[in-house]
């Protein structure tokens, strides 16, 4: 029987004695977390690109929780998503509830006040509230590829390397004729985290603008830097990038800008100049009407929508 | 006990029998030259000539602002036809000046000996070094006159003899045939550097050049100790070199000077010792121009800026139509994808190799035989770093240090899978940036 209490006693005791020190730790080892952090990286599109800088969506809101980074920071984010944003971090900011009360005022979880009316908190939380569609809606811009050469580029040498780029651009410059060629190996499909970029038969990558959510990493990762962000609502774009001269160009690729400028008088809205043997398209201008596309002799001019086979 | 030696290596087949016994012949006169005005590590130079302009053997052609370049002479005497963008062994393509000759090989009258070089304070050295636009003629093509200059106080020069790439034997022919003149180099890059010991290492496959130099050195009672080291690839690399004669580690990123060392190569000995003796720019260097189809493998003294499919030709041309010509050694060597790229100050060899032996097998999974890890002259891991980028985590290969890497290539030579384990830690080191 004294065994039985004994070994009662001891286990009891040691379990007091850890939920002391458990007790203790828990008062003096506490953490205070920002409760707006977990509602922020909910309101983050969540895909973790890592465009922001911050290794991922949690990181920024910390940040963003900090005070440290804006909204504007994350370009992957919808105009409307980063409004959502920008209302919950007036809202909850520490210095002030929207209801007027001072940063001492005593918070719930999602930051509002405590002292608010009850109507007052549903307003507030009704503008928090993520609609019923989630923040899916597209970036302002999009990633674009300036180059159509693939097959009908020259290849001066069989390149059979590792499948990367960024290798292909240092092997004696790379296997393309031209300069700003695309390297093919695939580098830019690889980091897009929206696998917005697909290979087209031919060879050549192309984004897919439905998808391309704006995040850059291709445009940093590409070693030849033909990838370029242009407004979402371009039409029409240059499949180029070599500023070489027109008879150079030729020799190199069927498909280069060899700088004739027909497009720049062809175009009626004028939005179309030529800088350094390459023709560059204003999109404030561009209207899309696809008079550049039908003259050009290269076909380096292309829609954007049509996949550019279109030779 | 052997010889000194590294931790690490492979005893490669080394082909030398092709050209060893050749004795340096001078290449005829080229019809036209095209004189790339970046051929050393560092700031690319201006060009002072422009088209129509006539130059003469010598004349400076092009130079820069900044410490780290070289100035760049021009090599046959004629007239300037192009400056603009031309074809480029190691960078693909960049600028250069091309020179029709007039045959005549004038040289420049500004060419003069210097007199006593005893009497030059060891500024007047370096700055001589530096306006013969002498750089490494191993490969790398460092500029010269830096290296004489360290930033850190600096007690051994290390003279490289090794030549421990496969094929090659420039070096070889230098060390046999021109004792004298190098060990006057030596003289020169020993005063300018103000260090007291020499060590001159060799490979013991050349027994006729250690002969040689054991030979001169005592003969002119010299303070240099010529060390024969032990024939292993890569052993001429610079670390490792260092390692096997003073038995000094150069911790990673560091650079030699940091643990007091100077390396410079046999041939660029030479050149120094013409440029302060002679005044003579750098505008040629021995050149191997070997592979099994050659007809005539040869070690030729040229003129820079040939293009190697005249020296190629001279050579007999081939016997089978070229697989490659990769210009350097197998090992470190850059493949070419035309012949009418010009020979560099970097350029220690041309080598062609045929169809028949550019077999490129399969690569396999790993085996994890370890052989890459007992080759790695650095004592890295490279089969986990080879994986790690084949399943793209270069994060994960950090811990590996990629960047130690010297690129030397001795795990893919070893590697029984056939897996081209450098392309992988290149791929990591390009990843990391």
């Amino acid at each position: 029987m004294m065994r039985v209490l004994w070994a009662a006693a001891i286990v009891g005791g040691l379990g007091f004695l850890f939920g002391i020190v458990l007790a203790w730790c828990s008062k003096k080892l506490y953490v205070a977390a920002d409760p707006r952090v977990s509602r922020l990286t909910d309101l983050l599109p969540g895909v973790n690109c890592g465009a922001c800088g911050q290794p991922g969506c949690a990181n920024f809101a910390e940040a963003l929780a900090d005070g440290t980074v804006q909204p504007s920071g994350c370009v992957v984010a919808s105009p409307a998503a980063r409004k959502k944003i920008e209302a919950f971090l007036r809202q909850a900011a520490p210095a002030a509830c929207a209801c007027g009360t001072p940063a001492d005022g005593g918070r719930d979880v999602a930051g509002v006040c405590t002292l608010c009316t009850a109507a007052e908190k549903k307003d507030i939380a009704d503008a928090l509230e993520p609609e019923s569609e989630p923040v899916e809606e597209a970036a302002q811009e999009m990633a674009l590829i300036a180059c159509g050469g693939g097959q009908r580029a020259r290849n001066t040498f069989a390149y059979t390397g590792v499948a990367d780029c960024r290798i292909a651009a240092k092997t004696l410059g790379g296997q393309k004729a031209c300069g700003s060629a695309c390297l093919e190996q695939g580098t830019c499909i690889e980091v897009c985290p929206f696998q917005a970029i697909r290979v087209q038969p031919e060879g050549l990558p192309r984004v897919i603008p439905e998808l391309c959510r704006g995040c850059r990493k291709c445009v940093a990762a590409c070693p030849r830097k033909i990838i370029f962000m242009v407004p979402r609502a371009a039409k029409i774009f240059v499949r180029c990038h070599s500023r070489d001269k027109g008879p150079v160009v030729m020799k190199r690729c069927a498909v280069g800008c060899i700088a004739c400028g027909k497009c720049v008088k062809a175009c009626v809205a004028q939005a179309i100049r030529l800088e350094n043997n390459l023709a560059v398209i204003d999109y404030t201008r561009c209207t899309g009407c696809g008079q550049c596309v039908s003259v050009c002799p290269t076909k380096t001019m292309s829609f954007v929508e049509l996949p550019p086979a279109v030779v | 006990m052997g010889n000194k030696t590294f931790v690490g290596g492979w005893h490669v087949w080394s082909h030398k029998e092709l050209t060893r016994d050749a004795a340096i012949v001078a290449a005829p006169l080229p019809p036209r030259v095209v004189i790339p005005l970046a051929q050393h590590a560092g700031i690319v130079c201006r060009p002072l000539v422009k088209a129509g302009d006539t130059v003469l053997t010598g004349q400076k052609i092009g130079d820069a602002e900044g410490l780290i370049t070289a100035p760049v002479h021009a090599s046959i005497s004629g007239k300037v036809t192009v400056v603009g963008d031309a074809l480029h062994p190691v960078l693909g393509s960049a600028p250069a000046v091309t020179i029709e000759s007039d045959g005549a090989d004038r040289q420049d009258p500004a060419i003069t000996p210097a007199g006593d070089p005893r009497g030059l304070s060891r500024n007047e050295l370096v700055s001589r070094i530096r306006a013969a636009g002498i750089v490494g003629l191993g490969g790398a093509a460092f500029p010269t006159h830096v290296k004489l200059s360290p930033q850190k106080p600096v007690d051994v020069l290390i003279i490289n003899g090794v030549e421990c790439e496969p094929y090659l034997t420039c070096d070889y022919r230098l060390l046999v045939e021109r004792p004298d003149e190098i060990l006057d180099g030596i003289g020169l890059l020993q005063r300018a550097v103000g260090v007291e010991k020499v060590y001159i290492g060799i490979e013991d496959d050349k027994p006729l050049a250690i002969r040689t130099f054991q030979k001169r050195v005592s003969a002119l009672k010299l303070p240099f100790s010529v060390v024969p080291v032990e024939v292993k690839y890569p052993q001429g690399a610079e670390k490792q070199l260092i390692k096997a004669l003073v038995d000094r580690e150069v911790p990673p990123g560091k650079l030699p000077f940091d643990v007091g060392v100077v390396v410079s190569n046999a041939g660029t000995a030479l050149a120094a010792a013409e440029a302060v003796f002679q005044g003579k720019p750098l505008y040629e260097r021995t050149v191997t121009v070997t592979g099994t189809t050659v007809r005539e493998p040869k070690n030729i003294r040229v003129r820079l800026g040939t293009s190697f499919a005249e020296l190629i030709a001279w050579c007999g041309g081939t016997t089978a139509p070229a697989g490659k010509i990769v210009m350097g050694g197998p090992m470190m060597g850059l493949a070419q994808f035309s012949d009418a790229v010009p020979v560099v100050k970097g350029t220690s060899g041309i080598l062609v190799l045929s169809t028949a032996e550019l077999v490129l097998p399969p690569e396999q999974p790993c085996i994890r035989c370890a052989r890459c890890v007992d080759a790695c002259p650095m004592q890295l891991l490279p089969y986990a770093m080879s994986l790690c980028a084949q399943m793209k985590q270069a994060e994960r290969a950090r811990v590996y240090n990629p960047s130690d890497c010297i690129e030397c290539g001795v795990c893919t030579y070893v590697c029984p899978s056939k897996r081209r384990i450098l392309e992988h830690i290149r791929l990591l080191k390009v990843g990391a940036k």
